[in-house]
């Protein structure tokens, strides 16, 4: 039994409470009360990797009896998987908020917050009604945002989404119905805590589980995506506004890697086991489709979303070899790509906004012109292409590393991703930065001491986890090391003994 | 022997009352077909209390009773509005619920 | 100052310089002063003093760590840096660990001492130009990068400096970035380095997957080369492949080797330290560096060798075509680093490390110089405009032929002894096919060397107005050349043949990390070697012979030299058309898909979801008519359903 008021509690509800009062202010005090309360929240964040013990378990739990839908108790707290996607959500929120301008409304800001809270949300509670009530609830934000302060084909890009979102969820909250039905049919007393599932769930014969497995997998390949449910993510991506952007990639595109790290392997551990090399290879497809597709693109945030899809590809083949260093290194890409793909987006949008245009036929020469703005992106375009010592490279290598341990082939053609991986990174590069200065030149000042501020956080924190991955990796490395011996149930028995000296 | 009268009844009114409601369009006419729908139930109600000796069935009929007056109140007074509003009585002018 | 304060000095004086040199660097691109002529700005005079200061501190601190070194036993002739943990992998963990021992330092006395001397040099070549902070830090950060490359224990944090020298070869190719060809050049760099990269990934890969089921997976080198020789061989040699397949790409052997020619695009100094004298040789010191594996992979050393043969011919007859001053010593150079894969694949490890040694300062030589010319001619490339130098720069032509000499294995320079003995090794290691293509080869670069040497410095100038206007350098470029053009001449002094009297000084050295029955087992022979010199000589000899005499004389053609060669002249001009055939087989067929079929995929999936969408709504209309809003109509639906219920539990009997 925990406590009833822990900090996941205050990381949950303060998101929820400042987008009210961010709502009924004007929209200048809106922005520094967002501003104010995302700060906080990456205060709490802090507060909560200080006070974290590298251990496996959930930690800072909080119990709220009957809160639960249906009576349950609910429980919140947070573990190595959880830990710093809250805090990179917090980071985020506050990076939104701070490059969305002054000339948003109040409203949008009240909406960043409730995408940030609604994210929290997701990642906190341990009971899986009110996680899908989250996973639903996010989605809320996203597109009110999407469809109120888009580009142009917002539209277009909003029906796929949201029809895919929707099919993937209907699945998952049917595998959750049944799950819940199955403990009230044993227990009498309905229940959807996650640990309480897990037990229940093993009675069910192996078509049962097999068909609640895909259906999970398949609410979360969408929000990942894995190929082939990818579809719907340039256009999404493309046309959002830049603060939703950060929020989507940077974010919501983990979850789904979360809801199965979190949710459908634990649940179905020998399924995951059976289906995972099938799973690995769409990651893969997924890898190297998207990493041609940003070779092709011609819009500088197209090649970006397709960028961050085959980067999502790498975080879905480091969980899907089920080993220790794929786990690990999908662990660590994830935070790692949420620092890269916001830093990305956002100097694209800084140079998009110089040059009048994202259309890449129209850059040239920036970095003659831009040298503060170039050099940053060139930074963040290595950090992105893996280059070892910037945050990229540990992650990719352990991925890489174990999807040999779970096939040499997945490695190899999942490996193939770095080469088109450094060719459409720097090709991009060669397009918007190098050559003759086009005409019209682009316009504006480089970037200065403002845009600086949002940017050299970004830039060291690259470097200091490229060279000191363990302030991250450390935290995460309990959870992973227990949670892979589920799936090896061999080497869970001969790692006991050693356990126990 | 003793419950077929009361339940052929009952089963011609409730008849009676079905057919008004979907063939007539004028509004009393529905609310007068409603009240011979409930009072169909009613008399099976009854009936059977009767055959049971039982007085569940008394005390629903009194509950329906009180129900329908209130319901005819309240329908009255809508139907009244709607008077005042359209200036007719036929229900097919009233499509509003497909919006 | 102990050992391992001298190898902190080492490997961060470097990084320092860079750090500071990349402030100023931004600094000044905001800033921008104009430059007038071959000046150096205020802000430019601070970066060359600490440009130059950084390595020349790690050179020092190398010297007196090798003197120190010569008067220890050869056994504590080692040095580690612990800086703690990077990341964990598992079980395992990968460590900031440096070490430095007899190959190490070689490695770091190379990068060090030439690398200071090109930074010296650079300061008068890049003199007046608007990025000279930006190039010192690139150079900077890449000394630091190769430092780390060959003090790296561990096979990961090896791999960061490798992929960091390919991060600055890629930068300073496009130094230039506002050409947008440069530009691409680096590019091109980037990309097939990373091809060879991935080869380099997955060997680890493999080695690593290979140890877990001991318990003790590791990266680290030292515990690597102790669990190779318990890998069965056929793994032992699919994973020395794959290791060699990332030296391929970055010492650029066949069919990687397409982006170095291309990397000329970067400044001459560029050419010299990184595409010359240091990173392309940093395959041939990864595969010495992990020769226990490839002792134990006889196969994978045939391949390797039998790879070096065939780079080092086709290389060297590229070389003999070309008319652009750097493009002829960029192919000499991917011909001399087939030699030493040569080496290597013979199992003399020390031969091969040996020909990097010697290549580093003559080829160093060779490229400082021959960018003194194109200095002294305004940027000038083309051989077809110059001639007649050798009056006009009396410093920079003498080093030229010393070079070129050098290079081209004339005794007694050290080109001959390196060379010398690589031949001699593949004769002992039963190769006869390997020896007579590095003699025909030998035979080749003596005449494209002297080729170059009569066309640019011989004969009457061809662009009388350009060569009228020739001047020679300053002191930061000729003395860099006369101290280069020292160790060109000295450094075969070291490994001087047996049979003609000499001591193997550096063999011995690095006895104590290879194995020592190598060395001896070499030179088992001094008749048949001493055939073999005299043979190689001859052949050498001949070809300078021709090259010189062929154009030497005034109006000598810059083409084919006879006119029935015209047609394999042009094939080989072109480089045997590689490039083109790799882009026909590879990147056309990434564009195609890239551009049509990807894109094609993902309309046919949107247009399938629309599918799905269009149906759902279409269903939604057509239900959408049963709404008709009117009281009557829902009171017959329930009736209708009423009437079916009743029906149903009518007909079913009431169960």
């Amino acid at each position: 039994m925990g406590e009833t008021l822990t900090l996941p509690v205050w990381m949950l509800i303060l998101p929820f409470v400042a987008a009210a009062v961010a709502a009924l202010l004007p929209a200048r005090a809106a922005r520094l009360a967002a501003g104010a309360a995302m700060l906080g929240e990456l205060g709490l964040g802090a507060a909560m990797v200080r006070s974290f013990r590298d251990q496996a378990e959930l930690q800072s739990v909080a119990t709220w009896p009957m809160l639960g839908l249906f009576g349950t108790n609910l429980r919140l707290g947070v573990d190595g998987l959880s830990l710093f996607l809250l805090v990179a959500g917090a980071a985020l929120g506050l990076l939104a908020v701070v490059v969305a301008g002054a000339g948003r409304p109040a409203s949008f800001h009240a909406w960043l917050l409730l995408f940030v809270g609604t994210m929290a949300g997701v990642l906190l509670v341990q009971d899986l009604l009110v996680f899908y009530v989250f996973w639903e609830l996010m989605l809320l934000p996203a597109l009110v945002l999407l469809l109120l302060w888009g580009d142009s084909d917002r539209r277009k890009a909003t029906v796929p989404f949201v029809v895919v979102t929707l099919v993937g969820s209907l699945a998952m909250l049917a595998v959750i119905f049944a799950m819940g039905a199955e403990a009230h049919a044993r227990t009498g007393a309905w229940n959807f805590d996650l640990d309480a599932l897990a037990g229940v769930v093993t009675t069910w014969g192996p078509d049962a589980r097999c068909w609640a497995f895909a259906g999970l997998i398949l609410a979360f390949a969408v929000k990942i995506p894995l190929f082939p449910l990818h579809f719907w993510l340039p256009a999404a991506y493309t046309s959002a506004p830049l603060p939703a952007v950060i929020l989507l990639s940077g974010l919501m595109a983990k979850l789904g890697t979360y809801g199965v790290l979190r949710i459908a392997m634990p649940l179905f551990p020998e399924q995951a086991v059976a289906w995972s090399p099938w799973l690995a290879a769409l990651a893969v497809v997924g890898i190297l489709h998207g990493a041609v597709l940003a070779l092709g693109a011609r819009d500088v945030r197209t090649v970006l979303a397709y960028s961050s899809f085959s980067h999502l590809g790498w975080i879905a083949l480091g969980i899907f070899s089920l080993t220790a260093e794929g786990i690990e290194g999908a662990l660590l890409q994830q935070v790692g790509h949420a620092l890269v793909t916001a830093a990305l987006f956002i100097l694209a949008a800084w140079a998009s906004e110089r040059q009048g245009s994202t259309q890449l036929s129209r850059f040239g020469g920036m970095a003659a012109t831009h040298p503060w703005l170039a050099a940053a992106l060139v930074f963040s375009a290595m950090a992105s292409a893996g280059l070892p010592g910037l945050n990229g490279f540990v992650g990719e290598f352990l991925i890489l590393l174990g999807a040999w341990g779970l096939s040499p082939w997945a490695a190899l053609f999942g490996g193939l991703g770095v080469v088109l991986g450094a060719a459409y990174l720097l090709w991009l590069l060669q397009r918007m930065l190098y050559g003759p200065v086009v005409e019209p030149a682009p316009s504006g000042r480089d970037i200065g001491v403002r845009e600086l501020a949002v940017a050299l956080p970004l830039l060291a924190m690259m470097l200091l986890f490229g060279i000191r991955p363990g302030l991250l990796l450390d935290r995460m490395k309990p959870w992973s090391d227990a949670y892979v011996l589920r799936f090896h149930p061999a080497a869970s028995q001969a790692a006991l003994p050693t356990g126990t000296h | 022997m003793a419950l077929h009268a009361p339940l052929l009844v009952a089963a011609a009114l409730f008849s009676i009352g079905v057919g008004g409601f979907v063939a007539r369009r004028n509004v009393f006419a529905l609310l007068m077909c409603i009240e011979l729908m409930l009072n169909s139930v009613n008399l099976v109600f009854v009936t059977f209390s009767r055959q049971w000796l039982a007085l569940e069935g008394h005390v629903t009929v009194l509950l329906v009773v009180a129900l329908a007056a209130a319901e005819a109140a309240v329908a009255l007074a809508i139907v009244i509005m709607l008077f005042r509003h359209r200036e007719t009585l036929d229900v097919d002018v009233f499509a509003s619920m497909k919006e | 100052m102990s050992h391992v304060h001298l190898l902190a000095w080492i490997l961060f004086a470097p990084l320092a310089a860079a750090v500071f040199n990349g402030l100023l660097a931004l600094r000044s691109a905001r800033v921008t002063v104009p430059v007038e002529g071959h000046h150096l700005r205020p802000i430019d005079r601070a970066v060359a003093g600490i440009g130059v200061a950084g390595p020349l501190v790690a050179t020092l601190a190398a010297w007196t760590l090798a003197i120190d070194f010569l008067g220890r036993d050869r056994s504590l002739r080692l040095t580690e840096l612990d800086l703690g943990t990077w990341f964990t992998m598992g079980q395992a963990h990968v460590s900031w660990l440096f070490r430095v021992d007899a190959l190490s330092l070689v490695m770091v006395l190379i990068v060090t001492t030439v690398g200071t001397l090109i930074h010296l040099y650079s300061v008068g070549y890049m003199a007046g130009d608007q990025g000279f902070p930006r190039f010192f830090t690139w150079l900077n950060l890449f000394t630091f990068a190769m430092l780390v490359l060959v003090t790296a224990r561990d096979l990961v944090v090896l791999f960061l400096g490798w992929e960091g020298v390919g991060v600055c070869s890629y930068l300073l190719i496009g130094y230039w970035f506002s050409d947008a060809a440069k530009a691409a050049a680096g590019l091109k760099a980037f990309v097939v380095n990373r091809i060879g990269d991935l080869g380099l990934l997955l060997g680890m890969f493999l080695l690593y997957w290979s140890m877990v089921p001991s318990g003790q997976a590791s990266l680290d080198i030292d515990l690597l080369s102790a669990h190779v020789t318990k890998l069965s061989v056929p793994l032992a040699t699919l994973a020395a492949v794959l290791l060699f397949i990332g030296a391929m790409g970055k010492s650029a052997q066949v069919p990687l080797h397409i982006w170095l020619p291309d990397a000329m695009a970067g400044p001459t100094p560029v050419s010299a330290l990184i595409h010359a004298a240091t990173m392309v040789t940093a395959g041939v010191y990864m595969v010495a560096r992990m020769h226990p594996l490839y002792h134990h992979a006889p196969a994978a050393l045939a391949f390797i060798g039998s790879l070096g043969a065939l780079t080092a011919l086709v290389a060297a007859t590229v070389a003999c075509t070309q008319t652009n001053i750097k493009r002829v010593i960029a192919w000499s150079t991917v011909s001399q680093l087939g030699y030493m894969f040569m080496g290597l694949g013979a199992g003399a490890f020390s031969v091969g490390i040996y020909h990097l040694f010697t290549h580093a300062f003559f080829k160093a030589l060779f490229f400082l110089s021959a960018g003194a010319v194109i200095h002294a001619l305004n940027g000038e490339e083309e051989v077809g405009r110059m001639g007649g130098l050798w009056s006009k720069l009396r410093i920079t032509g003498p080093a030229f032929v010393i070079a070129a000499a050098a290079n081209a294995g004339i005794p007694p320079l050290s080109g001959f002894v390196s060379k010398d003995a690589i031949l001699v090794a593949a004769w002992h290691a039963h190769q006869p096919w390997w020896l007579a293509v590095g003699l025909l080869t030998a035979g080749m670069t003596a005449f494209y060397s002297f080729r170059l040497v009569a066309l640019v410095l011989a004969g009457p100038a061809r662009d009388k107005h350009l060569v009228e206007h020739a001047h020679e350098a300053g002191w930061t470029m000729t003395v860099p050349l006369l101290l280069l053009a020292c160790g060109a001449v000295a450094a075969g002094a070291l490994e001087w043949p047996h049979e003609l009297g000499g001591t193997l000084w550096f063999s011995a050295w690095l006895e104590p990390v290879f194995y020592p029955s190598l060395a001896h087992g070499v030179h088992a022979n001094p008749v048949v070697d001493l055939i073999l010199t005299a043979g190689s000589v001859a052949v050498v000899a001949t070809g300078a012979a021709v090259g010189w005499s062929l154009h030497a004389r005034p109006g000598a053609p810059t083409g084919s030299p006879w006119t029935p060669l015209a047609g394999v002249w042009q094939a080989m001009r072109r480089g045997w058309f590689v490039d083109e055939a790799l882009e026909r087989a590879l990147v056309r067929p990434v564009v195609f898909s890239s551009r049509a079929a990807a894109p094609f995929l993902d309309f046919l999936l949107g247009w399938m979801a629309k599918g799905v969408v269009g149906g759902l709504s279409m269903a939604g209309r057509g239900l959408a008519v049963a709404q008709s809003g009117l009281a009557r109509h829902y009171a017959m639906a329930m009736l209708a359903g009423l009437v079916v219920l009743v029906a149903w539990a009518v007909l079913s009997g009431g169960r």
